[in-house]
């Protein structure tokens, strides 16, 4: 969640100005952020297996490691 | 004849290794060293893999001998540019930031290439992130011009252009964002050619702007552009915009001439200020096209004077996105600061990235911050959709567009670097064909009284890859600018 600032928040403090109250300085924008898990046999945007178990960093690849140059392709079960 | 093979089309040194004349093994051996050679003073290379050249000539002769060569690229040595990934051999991307980066997988342009069994010598210098028009934002030093030392080579693909044009390999392939392919093939006088949005793979490819980054080729003449265009060209399942879209015979298709083909020529690409011989050049080679038996008529573009502001809204937004992950972390280099996790983030980066790549970072940064997004982001895109809707009028009644490639042939090293402004407006005729997605190519077509290249650009429609290079090739038989080769560089034997 975050607060930002609305345009005629300029000048308000100040002697003489309109209410200070906090409700009139900011604009509420609310975000989720939902975390679930995916119920397919592979990651969402690489082919590497999704099982548990399997020893440290054996189900990964240059995709699921972010690296430079490699491009997600979404699973399409997840969609 | 050692001394020769640097001079050899990819058509012709297929033949001779068929013929047994020749085999990979020398054909390899000759393009190191000449690139040992010439390549103090060209600078065409970050890195040279001698070894593993050798190693895949060697089982190209295999191919050869046995009669099971994959390709008519087999055994023929070429050149990767830096920001396309090449597994076990270093990609640096043209940054320090990735300075030691070694990936662990290819690139499907690269694995394609080494199918066709083509042998990757080196890795091309390039404008650090595929960023610039001059191959002077390379963090390795700027890739020099050919034809003259002291002029740029175009940007950004740079060292992939001079490798070719000094013979230090057959072929080279390079990305082109708003040019990066067609601007250092037309100042260096080599064929290089822009596929369509979707034709060959970006998996592998470092990013610089999403929507806009194609991979294309680099070669001597026409039919070898065809040639490798062939091998990289398909859909490829990593890559979501790749299409799905049989490759037709791009070699095959090239003989059909110019006759019937209609040709437009858009008003808005001959503009005030323009180096006069480049027009005369372009204008002359537009009467050689219609003494083909090409049909040529004027049109309009209206919306091409916003491309450049519209191109550098895009691409340095999705630039400013693509680079978040260099932050010291998981690969690539590291500065720590004294400050913890955010300090070091700001350490690596300020060392690792150069002035260019910062101004674009801050340029799409800003784009895209709240309050700004829709007032520069969103009208971008709009402004681009206007640009591809001028496209698709001109293609309703025409088979190609006929443009120059630059406003002017190559400049001094150092000349533009103090105005970013000057720099960006040597795209200026190649953007919109990035902003719509189209296919180009771009083709020597004159010197001028300096006796630096002109380069023609040839513009399909989506998917028209065949049709650019049939014109072209139409165009490249009629005249011999092609067969004009630089002078021998410091180091180079004749």
């Amino acid at each position: 969640m975050t607060a930002r600032h609305t345009a005629h928040a300029e000048g308000v403090g100040e002697g003489g100005g309109p209410s200070t109250s906090g409700l009139d300085r900011y604009e509420a924008v609310i975000g989720l952020e939902v975390h679930a898990e995916m119920l397919t046999a592979s990651k969402i945007f690489c082919g590497c297996s999704a099982a548990f178990g399997a020893p440290p960093n054996g189900n990964t690849c240059p995709v699921c490691l972010g690296m430079p140059g490699v491009l997600p392709v979404l699973n399409r079960r997840v969609v | 004849m050692t001394t020769l093979l640097h001079e050899l089309s990819i058509a012709e040194a297929a033949a001779r290794l068929r013929r047994g004349e020749v085999s990979a093994v020398d054909l390899t051996r000759a393009a190191l060293a000449r690139i040992a050679a010439t390549d103090p003073a060209l600078h065409s290379f970050i890195t040279v893999t001698e070894e593993a050249a050798l190693a895949a000539a060697s089982d190209a002769d295999t191919h050869l001998r046995a009669g099971t060569a994959p390709s008519q690229l087999t055994g023929v040595p070429v050149a990767v540019k830096d920001v396309i990934a090449t597994a076990g051999l270093r990609t640096t991307a043209g940054s320090r930031i990735l300075g030691r980066f070694v990936p662990p997988y290819d690139a499907t342009v690269t694995a394609r290439l080494k199918t066709a069994g083509a042998v990757i010598v080196g890795k091309a210098n390039c404008d650090e992130f595929a960023m610039g028009s001059s191959n002077e934002n390379s963090a390795y030093g700027p890739a020099r011009n050919p034809w003259d030392l002291a002029r740029v080579p175009g940007g950004s693909s740079g060292g992939s252009a001079t490798a070719v044009a000094a013979g230090q390999v057959l072929a080279s392939l390079g990305t082109d964002t708003g040019g990066s392919i067609r601007l250092p093939a037309s100042y260096c006088g080599v064929v290089g050619l822009k596929p369509t949005y979707g034709r060959v793979s970006r998996y592998g490819v470092i990013a610089y702007a999403s929507s806009l980054d194609q991979v294309g080729p680099f070669a001597r003449d026409v039919t070898d552009c065809a040639l490798v265009l062939g091998a990289i060209a398909g859909h490829d399942p990593r890559d979501s915009t790749s299409v799905d879209r049989p490759v037709p015979d791009y070699v095959g298709m090239l003989g059909a001439g110019a006759r019937g083909l209609r040709i437009a020529i858009p008003r808005e690409y001959f503009v005030e200020g323009m180096q006069p011989e480049v027009e005369r050049a372009v204008h002359a080679a537009v009467d050689t096209l219609r003494g083909l038996g090409a049909a040529t008529c004027e049109v309009s573009l209206p919306h091409t004077e916003y491309a450049v502001g519209a191109y550098y809204i895009v691409a340095t937004a999705e630039a400013s996105s693509n680079l978040a992950r260099y932050d010291g972390i998981r690969y690539g280099r590291r500065v720590p600061g004294d400050g913890g996790l955010l300090d070091m983030y700001r350490h690596t980066r300020a060392a690792g990235f150069g002035a260019e790549v910062k101004r674009r970072i801050m340029l799409g940064t800003y784009a895209l911050s709240s309050g700004y997004y829709d007032a520069y982001y969103l009208k971008a895109q709009k402004v681009r959709t206007l640009i591809r809707r001028d496209f698709e009028r001109v293609f309703a009644d025409a088979d190609a567009i006929v443009t120059p490639v630059a406003p002017t042939t190559a400049f001094r090293l150092g000349e533009k670097l103090a105005d970013p402004l000057q720099m960006y407006l040597s795209d200026i005729f190649t953007i919109s064909v990035n902003l719509a997605g189209l296919p180009a190519i771009s083709l020597p077509c004159g010197f001028d009284a300096a006796g630096m290249p002109i380069g023609l650009q040839i513009v399909g429609p989506p998917f028209g890859e065949a049709a650019v290079l049939r014109a072209a090739r139409a165009y490249e038989g009629a005249t011999d600018w092609q067969r004009r080769r630089p002078p021998e560089p410091p180091g180079g034997d004749g």
